[in-house]
Order: C-alpha cells, then structure tokens, then sequence
C-alpha cells in the first residue's frame, strides 16, 4: 500500500512536470506578447527592455528551468498584468469566492443528491422513479448557464427577489448556487439510484434479508454501504471542478472569482498567472485522483491496486 | 436441418429486432430520436429554413419582440432571430459530428494500441492517459482557441484534441476484456494477423458501446462549442452560435427577455435530445443496466 502510494505520488509529480513543460512551450507559442502593442507600440529598445525586465530575452529553455527553480521554491513569478502582485496573491484574491460558491454546490450535490437517488431506487419503476430519472437526465444536460439565464429572467427580473450580478450579500450566492449545483446534485442522484439498484441485486442482499434483518437496517447498512463505492469514484474528480469554479456561472452572475483568469489571463498573455492557474488545477485534479484510489481500496478491500488500470 | 449460416442470420435477426423493440418501448428515446433527426435536417437545410441569411441585419428593426414577421424576434443589428438560432443549430452539429470524427480517430488508435498490444505500449498510452487527464479538456481547449484565433474549424480542433480521453480509455478497456476471449484466441490459432484480429474480430464487438458513446459526447460538445463561445473563445461573428447568443443576451436581460430565452431553451433541447437517444441505446443494448 505504502510502496503503492509511493509510487504513484512519483507517477503524480512526473505528470505534473510534464503538464508544465507542455504548458510553457505552449504559452510562449500564444501569438503576442504580454503588453498591448496593438494600442502602444513598443520601439526596438524599448521593447528589448522591456523583454529583458521580465526575462523573456532568454531562450525557452532557460526560462524553463528558472521556472522550474521557482516552482521548485514554491515561488510562482509576479503578474505582468497586476505588477504588484504574485501570482499566488492573484489567486488568493479570487479564490475565497470560488471556494464558497464551490463549497456550498458540494453540499446541496450531495444532501440532495444521495437521499433522492436512494428514494428513487427504493421505488423502482414508480412515477417518483421516472420523474427523478427524468429530472436528472435534463440536470446533467442542459448546460448551466442557460440554467442561470432562466434563472436571472424570472427570479432576478421579472419576480424581482433576487440581484441580478454582483457580490458580496447571500441573496448573491443563491442563483449561482442554484445554477452550479443543478448538474452535480443530478449527477449524484442518478448514480446514486444506479449504484443501490446495482447493490440490491446482489446475493449479500438476500442473505441479509433471509436471516430476519429490519428492512431499515439491510438498505442502510448493506445495500447503502455498498453502494457507496461506485459513488466516490464519481465524486472525486467533482471536488476540484467545484472547488476552480465554473469560469461560465462566474462570468454570467459577475463573481469575482478564481474562473475568470482562466480566461483573463490567456486573453492578457499574462504568463505566469497562466502557469500558476492551469499548474494549480492540474495538481488538485492529480490530488483527488489519488486520494479517491486509495478511498477505494479503503471501501472496498477487494479492490488491490497492485495493478494499475486507467 | 438449417444450416449454420442461416441459424446465425436468424440470431442476428432476432438480436436487431429485440434491440429496436426495447430501444421503441422507450419513449423518451423515441422523442429524443425526433429532436436529434430534426436538427439534423435544421443543419441540412438551415439555408432553405431560414427565412433570411444569418448576417441581414436592418438597424430599423433592431431589438424587435417576436411578432409575426419576425417569429423569434431581431437582435441588437435587427438580424432575424429564427434564422440565426437555425444557423446557430447548424453550427452546433457540424461542430459535434467534426470533433467526434477527431476524438474517435484518436481515441480508437490509441485505445486499440494500448489495450491490444499491450506491454511497453500500454504504458505508453496509461502514461498518455494520465497526462491529458491532468487539466480538464475545456481548459486546454481555451488554451488551444488563444493560440489558434477564433473560427468554427479552430473550435473542432480545439476540442477534438483536447476531448479524446474518454474514447481511449473505453477503446483500451473493451479490448483489454476481449483480448482473452475463446474467438479471439480461436482466430490468433488459426494464424490471423494481429491487425485481422484487432478490426475484424474484436472491433466490430466494441463498436455498440463506441455508439453509445458517441450519443453521449455530442450533447457534451455542444455544451462546452456553445462554453468556448460564451466566453468569447469560440466562433467569431457573423457566424452565429448558440453560445454566443445566450452571453450578448445577458446584457439586454432586463429589456429583451427573447434574447435569452430562445437559445437557450433551444440548446436544452438539442442537449437533451441527444442524452435521451443515449440512454435508450444504452438500455436497448443492455437491458441489465439501470431497470
């Protein structure tokens, strides 16, 4: 388990600097240059300056290296957009939004989500069944911001009960809330009902049910438990898609988020925030893969993960 | 006596029947048929639909509410609103069926080489795998868009070589579970090559599931064509997307509620259509799953 882990903790780190090193070719590829030359021009020494300020007079690999080095020290660079700021601070600053709308998606995905899968398989084939499955499907397929689109028309305009954009007061948070947890919450659901349905069938469930168990007792201890496995698989990569937020309900309800340098940054060629934000995501999303492996085997003891398949 | 031959004809036969008649009993299935059968006619004929081209605009007409010569409205130019969501619809299909040519291609060598050959080669491709896991397709189609610039062939690029994972992945699984089956070590014995063996044998056995897929990728591409769009990352003006359209609303929405309405009820129910087939096909492939 241990050499396991191990092992794939390096397998981690490897990935991660081969993301960078495709990451920082490609950002130099980006046609332009981080200052807006089309508005102001910038002369032959002017610009030689300016290149050799910010270290972009080297060749790539250099460069590659003396990011490398930084990275290494934890260090991410400085804006060129935001001069003040490092890019650890620009990513703070947008951060505690995301991480609350995120956080909040998490919970109302998962207290409504499990408990309306576990109904809906409990009353298989009912009309309840059909409608959550129904429910469900158009939640996970109809994309959130035409959710969020309806939901500014006729909560924010025409009942006038909620703002329309902006941040700062809970009446702001609710329809992004609403919008963001529509998929996940539908996602759980229905697999969730998949996964018990799965588990009722089995043969454990028989036996449990033949040696007298309170009903109760076999779906909560038995069927839920088992069910359970399938479930984190799912919810492991949700984690730090919540968690960097949807650039689309941040630019549609004007949250002052971590989403919009995804799109800033690149539209900026600010190249450090480019690395730092697609560097970050790639190392959360490496994180929770891992974690949810090793949740796995914890679950499920007779998974072994000796031999690795993607 | 039958002979071999004809008992197999009549198995497949009867296979074909069963699957439609579950895939028929299913109705959202069959609705979600009529929608994705209706939009690709919308995407054939849009020019023969539309009742104007998507970039006649008349200034006068601007910002217009439905009314009977224009059944959807105009937009901030006084362009037909109808006509620029068939447009629009055309736009999502081509792109959905362009990067699935491009991810299937992908997905499909890459997951036959991996998961047939085996060896040093799957690592290779797990390796691969893991990598373009790393950061998620959307972001790397951002990426891509800021490189290339904005145009409806750059967006089936972008996302064609960033939305490539999940085929592979299934590709590499499904031979790695048909690779010890008997027929496929019944014709490896009777010395097929290992390509014969790969596309005749075990590929027509994966295609169904590739099928599946596939009706569950495109509703999944025109969510994140209209995504890149919204953002501004996608398909440059005139030519209208869906996307496109519901984020300029955003700016009218308290005066020109048909601005967003409209398209974005439209790509509900484009999205929606599609899941609805995939589901049916996958329940009609495999009554087991789900009921």
């Amino acid at each position: 388990m241990i050499r396991y882990s191990l092992g794939r903790l390096l397998g981690l780190i490897g990935s991660v600097l081969i993301i960078s090193l495709i990451l920082f070719i490609a950002v130099r590829w980006l046609p332009g240059t981080p200052w807006n030359e089309a508005e102001i021009p910038l002369q032959g020494a002017a610009k030689e300056n300016m290149m050799r300020k910010y270290g972009l007079d080297q060749p790539v690999y250099i460069q590659y290296a003396k990011y490398l080095w930084n990275l290494f020290h934890l260090d991410l660079g400085n804006s060129f957009i935001y001069k003040t700021d490092t890019v650890w601070q620009t990513i703070a600053r947008g951060w505690p939004a995301t991480a609350k709308i995120g956080s909040v998606t998490l919970l109302i995905a998962f207290s409504i989500g499990i408990p309306v899968g576990i109904i809906a398989a409990l009353r298989q084939n009912s009309l309840l069944d059909y409608t959550v499955t129904f429910l469900a499907t158009t939640g996970i397929t109809v994309p959130n911001f035409a959710v969020a689109v309806w939901l500014v028309m006729f909560v924010s305009v025409k009942m006038d009960l909620l703002p329309t954009q902006g941040w700062g007061t809970w009446q702001h948070m609710v329809l992004p809330v609403v919008a963001y947890s529509l998929a996940p919450t539908s996602l759980i659901a229905r697999f969730t009902r998949v996964s018990m349905l799965e588990a009722m069938r089995s043969d454990y469930i028989r036996t449990a049910r033949a040696k007298g168990l309170a009903e109760p007792v076999v779906i909560l201890r038995h069927v839920f438990k088992n069910a359970l496995i399938p479930i984190i698989t799912l919810v492991g990569p949700l984690i730090p898609n919540l968690m960097t937020g949807s650039i689309f309900i941040e630019n549609t309800f004007g949250i002052p988020g971590i989403g919009r340098h995804f799109v800033t940054s690149i539209f900026d060629r600010d190249y450090p925030v480019i690395m730092g934000v697609f560097m970050l995501v790639a190392v959360l999303f490496g994180l929770t893969y891992f974690i949810s492996d090793i949740l796995y085997t914890w679950a499920d003891p007779r998974v072994r993960l000796t031999d690795r398949q993607t | 006596m039958t002979s071999l031959k004809e008992a197999e004809e009549k198995g497949q036969k009867r296979r074909k029947a069963n699957f439609m008649w579950r895939f028929r009993r299913n109705k959202l299935a069959v609705a979600g048929s009529g929608i994705v059968l209706a939009c690709i006619f919308i995407a054939m004929f849009a020019n023969f639909l539309a009742p104007t081209s998507y970039d006649v605009g008349n200034l006068v007409e601007a910002r217009q509410p439905p009314s009977w010569s224009h059944v959807f409205g105009t937009d901030a130019v006084g362009r037909d609103y109808l006509s620029r969501m068939l447009y629009a619809t055309r736009t999502s299909i081509i792109v959905a069926l362009g990067v699935q040519v491009i991810t299937l291609s992908i997905g499909i060598s890459l997951g036959t080489l991996g998961g047939y050959l085996g060896g040093w080669v799957d690592q290779i491709v797990v390796r691969i795998i893991e990598i373009a896991t790393g950061i998620p397709a959307l972001l790397i189609a951002m990426f891509i868009m800021g490189l290339l610039g904005h145009s409806m062939w750059n967006v089936i690029f972008a996302l064609g070589i960033s939305g490539w994972v999940v085929e592979t992945r299934i590709t590499r699984g499904q031979f790695l579970a048909f690779k010890e089956r008997e027929f496929v070590i019944a014709a490896q014995a009777i010395g097929a090559s290992r390509f014969r063996v790969a596309f005749r044998h075990i590929f027509p056995n994966i295609v169904p599931i590739l099928a599946v897929l596939l009706a569950f990728q495109v509703p999944a591409v025109i969510f994140n064509e209209a995504g890149l769009s919204f953002l501004g990352l996608g398909i440059d003006e005139p030519v209208p997307s869906l996307g496109k359209m519901i984020s300029t609303s955003l700016g009218y929405v308290r005066t020109y509620w048909h601005m967003g309405l409209f398209p974005s009820l439209m790509i509900a129910v484009i999205t929606m259509g599609f899941t609805f087939v995939g589901d049916g096909l996958r329940d009609a492939l495999d009554p087991t799953m789900n009921r």
